[in-house]
């Protein structure tokens, strides 16, 4: 279980955060040009109509060039006796919990997570909660795995 | 006392409802208080009538609300737990284990004192946070359920309960004339930016209803109309400045009355006591081992009185993290060194572990002030200031702020000695934090990317009551510091809460 090197998610995350992002496009593409195909005060040339494309097409390669950034700077290590995560590239954030802190482990698994078989792991400690642990990109079993190992952990002290 | 065993459900005082009616009364106005200046609008005199039937139908409608509310909300003590249960139509079923208990405080507001009942505030700790408020019952039962709930923990823990009772003594109690001091030697500039604040967002709101209310038009247009007898706007903004730090003075001096008038602080088992307030009276117990830290606060004017500031913090949730502090004012020096011994067994040593902020910090907060300053130009800019008066501004304001930017470095530093870290910051006040820092939950190492280039980074302590930020490390500094705090964290086998 334990390994002291920090371990990168599973490529299904990179093909869920994907997923998300072109969907998010899409459904700004299709509200926007919803919007200005039922309202009548507003005309716009073809060259503005065109811009407004080529914008979110840009967008949307920004953002799936992004995605590989981010999935890339996530990682996590399992140590003897405490667990920590790294992630962000503006803000490169790396958290640690022991597993001495910690009050209670959740898996969740999204639709779109279920869809390829990866799950969310969050770990919450008695601290403000927003800063608590969530990796998400694991395998379901290495999850459970995990969770488990902790939970042993925290009963065994 | 022996009346009340609560092994059958008891409810609230009937007083009760009354407190019921009025938290739900003041919700009403302060969910539709954006609405009160349709009252006084003049198109709507004609639909007067209505108005008001429909405004007496909610209240009459609430008043039955509250009586249901009293008549569903009952406790008792079922074997090791504390149950409430409350509702009609959303039922809601709480059941606390009596050892999560962490305190049991009392409250009075002024209605409290006059209808003669105490508000029981039950806190826990915890992963899923439960705070319990019971709004109005008897003193003496309060009092009662007190001891059921704090006993029953304590004899848990140890046995030497009868002997602790008696050690209750009086450690302060703050006169009238040091309350004085206290509210003198406050941050006026804190209360002053606070009513700044107020004026702005209740200004706007009031501005249609009221035109001529605001003083500070007022003074503006007496400014304006008087221009060439006040030799200046910068005189003019000097005097504004002089009135506002004048009432500034005055709000720290209600808020200090309000909030801290007769505090008393009392040793008590294994913990202090703190009592204090004016119209609402607030009874706090801290037990030693459940601090999560303390934090000092001392200026030049409180040091010349030989007074200070020390908050206490114990764990909450987010959601209520104001009432878990506990700010003790008027502390005099003798009593701070027995505070440190008694809450974290500390005394300063010079020969510890010492770090400091890379000079990053003090670049970072340069390029701040700057964009301040800059910002300060800008607005004065477009209000047509003569060139001698901009120079005069900026000769006041570059070395003040350079001058406090200075100082706030100077007096950051971070401390680790036995288990203790220590914290120092502020500005013109000087404020240190003392944390036992096993009692950390979890740690974040952050950089912005600004940071990664300059070999930077801060350190996040996430405790159970609040962050504790450690500045701009060198990052090998910030990755051994880390390393300490999480060896300690994983190896001290101490209950943290």
């Amino acid at each position: 279980m334990e390994n002291n090197s920090y371990k990168t998610m599973h490529p299904n995350l990179l093909k869920s955060m994907l997923v998300k992002r072109i969907g998010f496009v899409l459904v700004l593409a299709i509200t926007g040009s919803l919007v200005y195909y039922f309202q009548t005060k507003i005309q716009f040339s073809l060259l503005g109509l065109s811009l407004f494309y080529s914008g979110i097409f840009l967008l949307a390669l920004a953002l799936v060039f992004l995605a590989k950034a981010y999935f890339r700077r996530k990682k996590f290590k399992i140590a003897e006796k405490n667990i920590s995560y790294q992630e962000g590239i503006l803000y490169q954030k790396e958290t640690l919990v022991p597993f001495a802190r910690i009050q209670h482990i959740e898996i969740d698994e999204g639709p779109l997570e279920r869809f390829f078989s990866i799950a969310t792991l969050s770990i919450y400690t008695a601290g403000d909660s927003g800063r608590d642990l969530k990796i998400s990109g694991l395998e379901l079993m290495k999850a459970q795995e995990i969770k488990s190992f902790i939970s042993n952990y925290i009963k065994d002290e | 006392m022996n009346n009340f065993s609560f092994q059958e459900f008891s409810r609230q005082s009937p007083k009760g409802i009354i407190i019921n009616y009025g938290v739900l009364l003041y919700k009403l106005v302060k969910s539709f208080w954006v609405f009160i200046p349709i009252l006084f609008s003049k198109n709507i005199e004609s639909k007067m009538s209505y108005l008001f039937s429909v405004i007496g139908g909610l209240v009459l409608l609430l008043l039955i609300v509250a009586v249901v509310q009293f008549i569903y909300f009952k406790f008792k003590i079922e074997g090791d737990q504390f149950i409430l249960n409350k509702g009609m139509v959303f039922k809601k079923k709480t059941a606390i284990p009596i050892e999560r208990i962490q305190s049991v405080n009392f409250k009075q507001n002024i209605v409290h004192q006059l209808i003669n009942v105490t508000q029981v505030e039950i806190q826990t700790a915890g992963a899923k946070d439960v705070e319990v408020s019971i709004k109005a019952v008897s003193r003496e039962l309060a009092e009662a359920l007190k001891k059921k709930l704090q006993n029953e923990n304590e004899i848990e823990e140890e046995v030497e309960i009868e002997v602790k009772e008696d050690s209750a003594r009086l450690i302060y109690s703050l006169s009238l004339l040091e309350l004085f001091k206290v509210s003198f030697s406050e941050n006026h500039l804190r209360s002053f930016f606070w009513i700044l604040a107020i004026t702005f967002s209740f200004g706007y709101q009031l501005e249609d209803i009221v035109n001529d209310w605001n003083f500070a038009d007022e003074m503006i247009q007496f400014v304006v109309l008087n221009k060439e007898e006040i030799t200046g706007s910068l005189l003019a903004l000097f005097v504004l400045f002089v009135v506002g730090i004048l009432i500034s003075v005055v709000v720290s001096f209600v808020r200090v009355f309000l909030r801290h008038f007769d505090q008393k602080v009392v040793y008590k088992n294994d913990g202090i006591q703190v009592s204090e307030g004016l119209f609402t009276k607030r009874e706090d117990i801290l037990k030693i081992q459940k601090i999560q830290y303390a934090v000092q606060v001392t200026n030049p004017v409180k040091k010349a009185m030989g007074i200070g500031t020390v908050r206490i913090r114990q764990a909450g949730s987010g959601k209520v993290k104001k009432k878990k502090l506990v700010e003790l004012v008027g502390v005099k020096e003798h009593f701070q060194k027995e505070l440190n011994a008694l809450f974290f067994s500390y005394e300063a040593r010079p020969n510890a572990l010492c770090f400091r902020p890379a000079l990053y910090y003090l670049f970072k907060m340069f390029v701040r002030s700057a964009f301040f300053v800059a910002l300060v130009n800008v607005v004065f800019y477009f209000n047509a200031f003569s060139l001698l008066e901009f120079i005069v501004l900026n000769l006041v304001l570059l070395p003040l702020s350079i001058y406090l930017v200075l100082l706030k470095y100077e007096k950051t530093y971070f401390t680790f000695q036995e288990g203790k870290l220590i914290l120092g910051e502020g500005k013109i006040s000087t404020v240190t934090t003392l944390i036992e820092y096993f009692k950390t939950q979890n740690v974040l190492l952050q950089q912005s990317i600004i940071q990664k280039k300059r070999g930077v980074a801060t350190l996040k302590l996430q405790t159970a009551s609040g962050v504790i930020k450690l500045p701009c490390l060198r990052l090998d500094e910030a990755h051994s510091i880390k390393n300490i705090l999480i060896q300690e964290m994983e190896e001290n086998k101490r209950d943290w809460i």
